[in-house]
């Protein structure tokens, strides 16, 4: 039971609704998470848990309702100031720079925020060679010093999904946000992630929407099942595990 | 007074002619995101075949039957070969579709010289309207332009291509996952909006001068008019009224290609403002 | 997976540090050497090259590198080409020639920073980008050949006060004529290299290579892609600028310069050459350059033809052009050599 929810919420969500067209795609939503809380949220295709990241980070803008995230309201703002707050999103898709090196990911990831001179080189050099000797540690630490001057484009499915967490870490978020981070990895690397996850949660918010639900046994604290854009029921695995509404909606639509 | 109904009149045929060329553009482009930057080319490809048709001494209503459909074919060929090989590469569609492009100008240039065509007008003579004797012809190339764009609207929305059509722009893969053939969608769709288009080319070719390069900026009109009038399929009225709106009135009192920089200008700011366009609805993503 | 993570154009493949020097050398060796060599036409069709390619150099950086298709690129190479001359023909001497090349890079760089504030940061796609440079080039051609009392129109502009650089007092040299021309050609092509080199390689570099691949991404990172993008394309048409204000010293001046076919040749020596290289489309616009010479006289009506159809089936089948073939083909030679001396 560690890593129980005391500290302020870091994400506080009430009311989300967003639209498309005639669909709801979330009704009413509302969510809060804990510092160094590990939030999984599940529920079946269509239910509405990758709109919700996207309006928790910014990309979307709710029709109703507000997110205040580390205390500040953030319905206004775009996707990179949210970011730039200390939000770090993994989206469904896994997206990492093809023509980069698993390097050139980390270069960019810790020099987040400096200006143009200072990414020409023109200034402030200090920060950037102490950027530089964090990386060679991220690297060393994760276990990618191997494939240091490989390209994204040259890893494989899972390698590119461990390095996108990576780059993502390197930013230095405060809360982290992941959207299916185990899709299509082998067992061996989904076991490294639940617990590379778990040491983050020392530090760090961390909410993942995923399908295996054996993952989420794994490393959740708290689950929420979500269907139809609605909160359908909340608590501990073993607890949503036993719910009979949670076997219906899942057997209700033929998916997965 | 006159010369006011004579400026409005003028300005709704440009709309009309500018609704006509990118009609087919805003749901290509603008709904299922295919890249054409040789679109310019069909229209000037319909007005040739008008030029073809004369010298062949064809009956004018007769070419303006066939138009289409000799354009829709080109248009099917081109989406078919060069089109879909590059839908992961967008940007680079841009790129082919732009060698396209110059290709098919300068094939029309050698084979057409660069003399300027002209053509006879289905009909001539002068029809009284608001108090002014109108040329009969403008009046009827508005008129097709109404009749196009409900026949268009009306394949779109109560067709059963239009449903499949709808489906693909709203989730391509749940459309292709329920049994849609995508593939058909995007050759037909592209196929109808290059005819429609050269329709647009044919049904011009007597108001003016015809060359291998007219279509470029009707192209560049077309794409203004996608983009201004926003991601719906009614943006390309809104777009044409706009866009086809301010050149006309612009035109009347300056330097044609200055009255083209002032519309960009304005199609930019009203981009920056309304980032959805005219007719859209929400946020671009 | 799907063609989008693997943008297959994009081949890496390195020179030794030895071969590299090696080709350097031999480089400036043959530079200094062709005015001596090489008949006057010669040399002043080799500077008109050397030129053309800093604008190929620029389009490199901003397409190859940024991913940002500008249809109207030549437009800035011709806005400073005309800003030099305009001035030229106002102002004459050092002073003259300072506050032309100031204009000659000036003025198309404030455009850019125009086009890239309303553009980029109305986060436009890049198809309405290039639309609008499409529209502008065309835009500015119509207008250089109907303001005949401001630009000469067709005739073009020339009488122009001869281009002089130095101190003044000092020293005085006239970029005029076969020689000067073509060391200021040589120079500027160096300088504008390694500037583009000093880029590509610092994380502003890897940061526009990010945009190229995955903007979204780089920006749910928290980078503002608009602003990096708009610095790209304001640096890259100074430099376009820079190469027009120095081919008033080798060329005619007229509104060609601005327009669209020349832009679309400038793509197709780049993408000809190896986008994403540098030294790709450096050497694209040489060679295209030489082939266009060749053969104009005999094939000039379809030559556009031929470009065109050159351009298609380049992005159709070729997207990676010349320059990384070359190095793969030095480098499997190097390493048959290498084995053949080991004895293996």
């Amino acid at each position: 039971m560690s890593g129980a929810s005391h500290g302020d919420a870091v994400i506080a969500a009430t009311g989300l609704t967003k639209h498309f067209g005639g669909v709801a795609a979330l009704d009413d939503f509302s969510i809060t998470v804990a510092d160094r809380e590990i939030r999984c949220i599940v529920g079946p295709n269509g239910a509405g848990k990758s709109t919700l990241f996207k309006v928790l980070c910014g990309l979307l803008k709710a029709d109703a309702g507000s997110v205040r995230i580390l205390g500040r309201d953030v319905s206004g703002l775009n996707a990179r100031r949210v970011a730039r707050m200390g939000v770090a999103t993994k989206l469904q898709i896994p997206r990492v720079f093809p023509s980069l090196t698993v390097h050139e990911h980390l270069e960019l990831a810790t020099r987040v925020g400096m200006g143009v001179p200072q990414l020409l080189g023109l200034r402030r050099r200090r920060q950037a060679v102490a950027a530089d000797a964090m990386i060679s540690q991220l690297l060393e630490d994760l276990g990618l010093a191997k494939t240091r001057d490989r390209l994204a484009q040259e890893l494989s499915h899972g390698e590119r999904q461990w390095l996108e967490i990576v780059m993502m870490l390197a930013t230095g978020p405060r809360i982290l946000l992941l959207d299916e981070p185990g899709a299509g990895m082998a067992t061996e690397e989904k076991a490294r992630t639940a617990d590379l996850l778990q040491r983050l949660s020392e530090r760090m918010a961390v909410v993942v929407i995923e399908h295996d639900l054996a993952f989420v046994q794994l490393i959740a604290h708290k689950v929420m099942v979500m269907h139809r854009g609605r909160l359908l029921t909340q608590g501990s695995f073993d607890e949503i595990s036993r719910d009979p509404q949670v076997g219906l909606v899942y057997l209700g639509s033929t998916s997965t | 007074m006159d010369t006011a109904i004579f400026q409005i009149l003028n300005s709704l045929t440009l709309i009309s002619i500018l609704l006509l060329v990118s009609i087919g553009l805003t749901i290509t482009f603008g709904l299922l995101g295919i890249i054409n930057l040789a679109h310019g080319e069909f229209f000037m490809l319909g007005a040739y075949t008008v030029v073809i048709g004369g010298e062949i001494g064809l009956p004018i209503f007769v070419t303006l039957i066939a138009t289409p459909f000799v354009v829709g074919a080109f248009g099917a060929l081109v989406e078919q070969t060069i089109i879909k090989r590059l839908y992961t590469r967008p940007l680079d569609t841009l790129l082919a579709t732009w060698g396209l492009s110059l290709v098919v100008r300068q094939v029309v240039l050698i084979v057409f010289g660069a003399r300027q065509r002209g053509s006879d007008a289905l009909f001539s003579g002068t029809v009284p309207i608001l108090g002014v004797d109108y040329p009969a012809y403008r009046l009827f190339i508005m008129a097709m332009a109404v009749a196009v764009a409900t026949a268009f609207f009306v394949w779109v929305y109560r067709s059963d291509f239009g449903v499949k059509l709808r489906a693909v722009i709203f989730n391509r893969d749940m459309a292709r996952a329920i049994g849609v053939n995508t593939r058909r969608v995007d050759r037909t769709t592209f196929a109808v909006g290059a005819a429609i288009a050269g329709l647009a080319g044919a049904v011009i070719a007597p108001l003016g001068t015809i060359n291998p390069n007219m279509g470029l900026s009707w192209l560049i009109d077309s794409f203004l008019v996608v983009i201004v009038g926003g991601q719906a399929a009614s943006g390309a009225v809104f777009g044409a009224a706009f866009i086809g709106g301010s050149e006309s009135t612009l035109a009347f009192s300056m330097q044609p290609v200055v009255a083209s920089v002032l519309v960009l200008v304005f199609a930019i700011v009203a981009l920056r403002l309304r980032p959805q366009g005219l007719a859209g609805t929400g946020s671009r993503s | 997976m799907t063609g989008k993570m693997t943008p297959g154009w994009l081949v890496r493949v390195r020179l030794s540090r030895s071969s590299r020097l090696l080709l350097l050398l031999a480089l400036a060796a043959c530079a200094a050497a062709i005015p001596s060599v090489a008949s006057p036409y010669a040399v002043s069709l080799t500077t008109r090259f050397i030129v053309f390619s800093i604008l190929a150099l620029s389009m490199d950086l901003l397409w190859g590198y940024g991913g940002v298709v500008s249809f109207g690129h030549a437009m800035f190479f011709g806005l400073g080409a005309y800003a030099m001359a305009i001035t030229l023909t106002h102002a004459a001497g050092i002073g003259g020639t300072y506050l032309a090349l100031a204009l000659g890079v000036g003025v198309p760089a404030v455009l850019a920073l125009a086009l890239g504030f309303f553009l980029f940061y109305s986060a436009v796609s890049g198809v309405y980008f290039g639309i609008v440079t499409l529209a502008l080039a065309v835009a500015f051609e119509t207008l250089a050949v109907v303001n005949r009392s401001f630009t000469g129109g067709m005739d073009g502009l020339y009488g122009f006060a001869i281009p002089t650089i130095g101190l003044p007092g000092l020293v005085q040299v006239e970029v005029w004529g076969t020689e000067n021309p073509y060391f200021a050609g040589v120079i500027g092509l160096a300088v504008c290299y390694l500037l583009a080199r000093w880029i590509t390689h610092s994380s502003f570099g890897t940061a526009i290579k990010a945009i190229r691949d995955e903007e979204p991404r780089l920006e749910l990172l928290g980078y503002d892609t608009a602003l990096i993008k708009t610095i790209l394309l304001v640096i890259t048409c100074a430099m376009a600028g820079f190469a027009g204000s120095l081919y008033t010293t080798v060329g005619f001046v007229s509104p060609q310069l601005l327009g669209v076919f020349f832009s679309t040749q400038v793509l197709v020596w780049v993408g000809i050459g190896g986008r994403g290289t540098l030294a790709g489309p450096i050497l694209g616009t040489i060679l295209v350059g030489f082939l266009q010479t060749i053969l104009s006289g005999e094939f000039e009506d379809i030559w556009p033809l031929f470009v065109g159809m050159f351009f298609l089936l380049i992005v159709l089948f070729w997207p990676s052009g010349l320059y990384p073939f070359i190095q793969r083909s030095l480098n499997a030679a190097r390493r048959r050599l290498g084995s053949a001396q080991v004895g293996a």
